[in-house]
């Protein structure tokens, strides 16, 4: 099957680029902050698998530490904006009304701004850091899941197990979380995956723009950044960080694309 | 059919697109015009108002000065034919009688009167208001005559007779448009798009004869590497400056450029802030010096662009003074210094540093790889550098309202030594002047003050002795470097010489040679 080798694939770079991550202080060949002025821009050699950037840094540690970075943003960003929109989805689902139409116009007003402009202007005036970045890209991250939650909440609303819930005497909290969230997951674990590969990206051109990592910190959107200026005489500097990017990215839709497949399916 | 307004509007606006898309009637290269790429757009041509480095280059072109520096910074006649000190504090310049206007109407002292007069006027202000306070009256005599009374001695007069002159009468910029500036220069503006481009027409009737080009295409281009691909592509002829020092053996070998590099007077320094409890202390200044490795940073990160600076002014400079003593970096002795500063390394080579201090700069990426240089090296000798950047506007606002530890910028065509009054002495504080790290110093202040009013050459020379050798032990600032101006330009140009502060002053009498294919 298809659905299935892509979600294997999809699974396989993810463990190994979070492996690689995580064991990155053991693996790396260098630090990926120590400054050799004299080996700058050197190609790839024995010493420098990848070879060197400006500052004589090794490509590959930095790389290796960057994935960390890419991770932690990643992450948080997408973990933070799930915690929002849960709360904010199901209080506006469960209960309607004004309170429904109130969160609603809110999630509109956010949406209708391009995400990655809202999140530069946040970055500009907070200034940079990797913190400032994911609170900018939560900024707007929370509506997805807020509407899906919501909508997810809306269609079991009326359902026979939740009638019965509430007939119980379930307060909302305890039907909400015990007996409606169970049954959403499916759903936003798939649109999870694909934030994550979003999160990142946004991270990527936010570092790329000079609004994200502060340096040194080795992050994939600096290192574009900053290799950018020597494309003609060192694409290494570039192709490596890109390639990084590209395949997380890759990994990260392949496993999103084969969780809908799998648990759509299922919930047919 | 129900008659839809929307739909006529939106029929309309796509014709008007589709308009734009064709050819505009002034193409990009008119013949004979050479193109010439800036990294920042001119801000102001109004020689009253321009300020940043772009904006006077470019207003030099089109507007002529009573004097004018050349390229050794000695003050030449332009507009002036003679000129002489009658008492200590007269100045009377005698105006060439054949200048004209660009739109033919004669240059006399009229102008001159009305274009120094507009730039005190405390209502215009002109950034010239500050440079010209010594300036008490300014006096027509006769129609070719002008007259200066100064309110006391000032030395570094011959300075404030550098502003461009306009015809009596031109407004303010912002009540009109820039586009119908007019001056005397050799060249004439011909179009004028924000952000994009200035086009200069050459003044067929200049006084000093017609330029051989026929006219300059000055196109903003803000990132270095795209002006190298446009150097290739063909589309600019001239770049000085402002290109990644990596790019020039990639331009060398894959471009007919021509490159050649030349000393300048630019002065890159570390700002300090003085009101900081530690930066205060002069050993620990000392200690930031030694930590530097300017050598380092100029053979890799600037490929020999630039030389080590003792201070602001350079040995082809009359007042340098060549017995200051250089900082080399020597790492041990900056963290002597900073042990007996009473600043101890907590774990000796471990992770704690000594203390932290932020360092802001620019985004530009050069800027930003010189400062995590810098953040290493001062990680070496103990010293934590926390590297902020910020985006022009927000960098040089902080840095004028003090909100900083440490930055670097760079002093752009430092003529007079006076130069030294508005960055060192106490009531130079922004925004009276540019001692932006409130450097306070009795002894210091008193030489700046007798400087700028003794006229005696060898007296200023040895008042600015003393004055460099205080600023070297006591180091309000910290020097780095003085850069090297780099030219790019296609083959065939001739007649451009280079000048040590980046003017583009000669470009009126450069010119293409006809074999230069385009």
């Amino acid at each position: 099957m298809g659905d299935k080798l892509s979600l294997r694939a999809g699974v396989i770079i993810l463990a190994a680029l979070l492996g690689l991550a995580a064991l990155a202080p053991l693996i790396a060949p260098h630090s990926p902050t120590e400054q050799n002025l004299e080996q700058d821009l050197l190609p790839s050699s024995g010493e420098h698998l990848l070879g060197t950037d400006k500052l004589g840094r090794d490509i590959l540690s930095r790389i290796l530490y960057g994935a960390r970075v890419s991770a932690l943003v990643g992450t948080s960003t997408v973990a933070l904006s799930v915690l929002i929109g849960i709360t904010i989805g199901s209080l506006s689902g469960y209960f309607g009304g004004w309170l429904d139409h109130l969160l609603m116009r809110v999630v509109d007003i956010l949406m209708a701004f391009p995400g990655i402009l809202l999140a530069i202007a946040f970055t500009a005036v907070l200034g940079p850091g990797l913190d400032h970045v994911i609170l900018a890209l939560c900024l707007i991250g929370w509506t997805g899941y807020a509407r899906l939650v919501r909508a997810e909440i809306l269609a079991i609303r009326e359902r026979e197990f939740i009638q019965a819930a509430r007939a119980l005497g379930g307060s909302p909290g305890r039907v909400i979380f015990v007996h409606m969230l169970p049954n959403l997951l499916p759903a936003l674990l798939i649109q999870a995956t694909f934030g994550v590969a979003a999160a990142i990206i946004a991270e990527g051109s936010l570092s790329f723009l000079g609004l994200g990592a502060e340096p040194p910190t080795p992050s994939w959107g600096s290192m574009l950044n900053e290799g950018r200026q020597f494309l003609l005489v060192a694409p290494h500097l570039t192709t490596f960080p890109g390639l990084a990017i590209m395949l997380t990215v890759l990994g990260l839709n392949l496993v999103g694309d084969g969780l809908r497949d799998r648990l759509e399916k299922r919930g047919k | 059919m129900k008659f839809k307004p929307l739909s006529l509007f939106l029929f309309l606006w796509a014709g008007a697109s589709l308009a734009a898309c064709l050819p505009s009637p002034r193409p990009d290269r008119p013949r004979g015009y050479l193109v010439v790429a800036l990294e920042s757009h001119p801000t102001h041509l109004d020689p009253r108002y321009a300020t940043d480095a772009d904006s006077v280059r470019v207003s030099a072109l089109v507007f002529n000065s009573l004097l004018r520096p050349d390229a050794h910074s000695r003050f030449q006649p332009e507009l002036a034919e003679s000129w002489q000190l009658v008492d200590t504090t007269t100045y009377l310049f005698r105006l060439r009688k054949n200048v004209t206007f660009h739109d033919g109407r004669p240059l006399t002292a009229e102008d001159v009167r009305y274009t120094y007069e507009s730039a005190l006027d405390p209502a215009s202000r002109s950034p010239w208001r500050g440079p010209l306070q010594t300036v008490k009256a300014v006096e027509a005599v006769g129609a070719y005559g002008i007259r200066f009374r100064l309110r006391a001695p000032y030395a570094a007069f011959p300075e404030s007779a550098t502003l461009g002159i306009v015809p009596a009468g031109t407004p303010a910029p912002g009540s009109v448009s820039e586009t119908g500036l007019i001056g005397s220069g050799a060249f004439s503006v011909e179009e004028l798009s924000p952000g994009e481009r200035v086009v200069l027409k050459a003044n067929p009737s200049y006084w000093q004869g017609r330029p051989a080009l026929a006219g300059l295409v000055f196109r903003t281009i803000p990132d270095a590497i795209v002006r190298a691909l446009e150097f290739k592509k063909g589309t600019v002829d001239f770049i000085q400056n402002d290109i990644e020092p990596d790019m020039l053996p990639w331009l060398k070998g894959n471009t007919d450029a021509s490159v050649t590099t030349h000393q300048g007077t630019t002065f890159q320094y570390l700002g300090v802030n003085l009101d900081h409890p530690v930066l205060k202390i002069r050993e620990v200044r000392r200690a930031i010096a030694h930590a530097i490795d300017r050598e380092a940073i100029i053979r890799h990160l600037l490929k020999g662009l630039a030389t080590r600076a003792t201070g602001l002014l350079s040995p082809e400079h009359w007042a340098y003074e060549s017995s200051v003593p250089g900082l080399p970096h020597d790492p041990e002795q900056a963290k002597t210094l900073l042990d007996s500063a009473g600043f101890p390394d907590p774990d000796g080579d471990g992770p704690l540093p000594r203390f932290k201090l932020s360092y802001k700069t620019t985004t530009l990426d050069l800027r930003r790889r010189i400062a995590e240089a810098f953040k290493e090296q001062l990680g070496r000798v103990g010293i934590e550098l926390e590297v902020r950047t910020y985006e022009w506007g927000t960098f040089y606002g902080d840095i004028r309202k003090g909100n900083f530890h440490l930055y670097s910028l760079a002093w752009v065509g430092a003529i007079d030594p006076d130069v030294y009054f508005s960055l060192f002495h106490s009531e130079s504080f922004p925004p009276q002047g540019n001692n932006r790290g409130r450097y306070r110093n009795a002894e210091l202040d008193r030489l700046l003050e007798s400087g700028r009013r003794r006229l005696d050459l060898e007296e200023r020379r040895r008042i600015y002795s003393r004055v460099q050798k205080t600023l070297a032990l006591e180091l309000p600032i910290i020097p780095l470097w003085w850069v090297k101006n780099v030219v790019v330009m296609k083959p065939g140009i001739e007649g451009f010489v280079p000048y040590p502060d980046g003017h583009l002053i000669s470009l009126k009498k450069a010119s293409l040679s006809p074999g230069r294919s385009s």
